[in-house]
């Protein structure tokens, strides 16, 4: 079986498709990959189906060795390698790239999906981060001719959020709306922290854990913003100001600590 | 709540068993989760689902009929003394209330398989640990405010460790959680 093989690879690294809807009733949050659209690119650029897994790589590069002949993609861009070939995967000027493989990366599913969720240890290649020698198996799902994939991540554009579902004072809503915001390093699959201006949160806030979802932005009480990410836990106890618009989230995760952002109401 | 999701307010009351199961038979809903105050359905956002009101108002009755869990404890928790002497009773009585009845789980969320369970005995009932654990081992017993639960993995954590739940495992990653909504649970001392 041909394989990509780890040779090196950084802190975050895990396995990824487009996620496991169907059991938030039981904790499970739906995960899927930090920027769909360059997920779904990589994907397109094998030929695989839509919902084959791949590599995410958060901020760091990497480096693989190809066992048997593999075809591999990384955010578009294809390569054939031979047995034996080296493969750096340099880091990128935006924070997550995707190292696809034909025929995607072939793990076993976990309640329907073959994502990891590092919290719960379930899915991806044994519930963890990869690190050096992992094997990743090409898999047999190629659906379609490949198609070419070039494109651009968009780091820069504004931020477009839906207000609510929480109740803010209109001064705080302004100041979501007007402020410039900066990626924090407190970035990973559950969580993005923003640092800015401080936002009030309502005053009956405190208690209550509430439903969430992907891109909620939950004012904590120090009036700090925490955007939530795919493998977000279902329920919480901040408030929610607003939610990213799922075509933005993306665009936000693609964001490195020290990048900024702003919001716009849509 | 954002694309794709409603975030509805539940009447004072709910039945949260019978909200889950009423939102998650409609058409179109991928997702569901009920929390203190909330259910939210989740859903293709090019096709919302409709009669989610209607839904509501009709969730007063249980259609599944609940599971019975026994948990056996070892009752060893690194606050059990603490617990105690704040509720000003022995160790031994912390044990006898929070073995000596039959809980219901009443929500499942935060983490996968996580459950929130009770209504503790009044006499049990403490506020959070004022500064959370950065790590709380799987397998914790745990209780906070009226409510008591076990943990599914290690993770950070407030809640007052009362125990170990022995052979008893909340997430089974073939499965997904042991225990939903409306299941009933006592707890033994071992």
């Amino acid at each position: 079986m041909s394989a990509l093989v780890v040779e090196r690879v950084g802190p975050g690294a895990t396995v990824q498709d487009l996620g496991r809807p169907g059991w938030m009733h039981q904790g499970v949050p739906r995960g899927g990959p930090l920027d769909r659209e360059l997920f779904a690119r990589t994907q397109r650029s094998l030929g695989n189906a839509a919902g084959c897994a791949a590599v995410e790589l958060p901020w760091h590069g990497a480096r693989f060795r190809a066992r048997g002949a593999v075809v591999v993609s990384v955010d578009g861009v294809v390569s054939a390698l031979d047995d034996g070939a080296l493969f750096e995967v340099p880091a990128a000027s935006y924070a997550v790239r995707y190292v696809g493989l034909r025929g995607g990366v072939d793990v076993p599913q976990a309640l329907g999906s073959r994502g990891t969720l590092l919290a719960a240890a379930l899915g991806g290649f044994e519930g963890r981060m990869l690190r050096k020698g992992d094997a990743l198996v090409a898999g047999a799902e190629v659906a379609h001719d490949a198609s070419a994939c070039a494109g651009v991540v968009d780091t820069a554009r504004t931020v477009r959020v839906a207000l609510g579902p929480d109740v803010f004072e209109g001064a705080s809503i302004t100041r979501l709306l007007a402020s410039e915001f900066v990626v924090s390093d407190l970035v990973d699959r559950v969580g993005m922290r923003l640092r800015g201006n401080a936002i009030a949160p309502p005053g009956d806030a405190a208690g209550r854990s509430a439903p969430m979802v992907r891109g909620a932005i939950e004012v904590t009480p120090d009036g700090g913003l925490i955007v939530l990410g795919p493998d977000h836990p279902t329920t919480g106890g901040y408030p929610v100001i607003a939610v990213v618009a799922l075509d933005d989230q993306g665009s936000l995760a693609q964001r490195r600590p020290g990048a900024r952002v702003r919001f716009s109401r849509r | 709540m954002g694309d794709g999701a409603l975030r509805v307010a539940l009447d004072e009351g709910f039945d949260p068993a019978a909200v889950l199961d009423a939102l998650r038979a409609l058409d179109g809903v991928t997702d569901v989760v009920v929390a203190d105050a909330h259910a939210l359905v989740c859903f293709d956002s090019a096709a919302p689902p409709k009669g989610i009101d209607a839904a509501l108002a009709g969730a007063t009755r249980r259609v599944r009929a609940p599971k019975e869990l026994h948990i056996a404890v070892a009752y060893d928790g690194e606050d059990l003394a603490e617990v105690a002497s704040r509720l000003g009773c022995s160790v031994e009585a912390v044990i006898a209330r929070h073995a000596g009845r039959v809980y219901e789980v009443l929500r499942v969320g935060f983490m996968p398989g996580f459950a929130y369970v009770g209504p503790l005995d009044a006499g049990l009932v403490l506020p959070r640990r004022e500064r959370p654990r950065p790590r709380v081992a799987a397998g914790s017993v745990a209780i906070a405010g009226a409510r008591t639960g076990v943990y599914p993995f290690a993770s950070p954590g407030g809640w007052h460790l009362i125990g170990r739940a022995l052979d008893f495992k909340p997430f089974d990653r073939e499965r997904g959680a042991v225990w939903s909504v409306g299941d009933r649970v006592r707890f033994e001392a071992r």
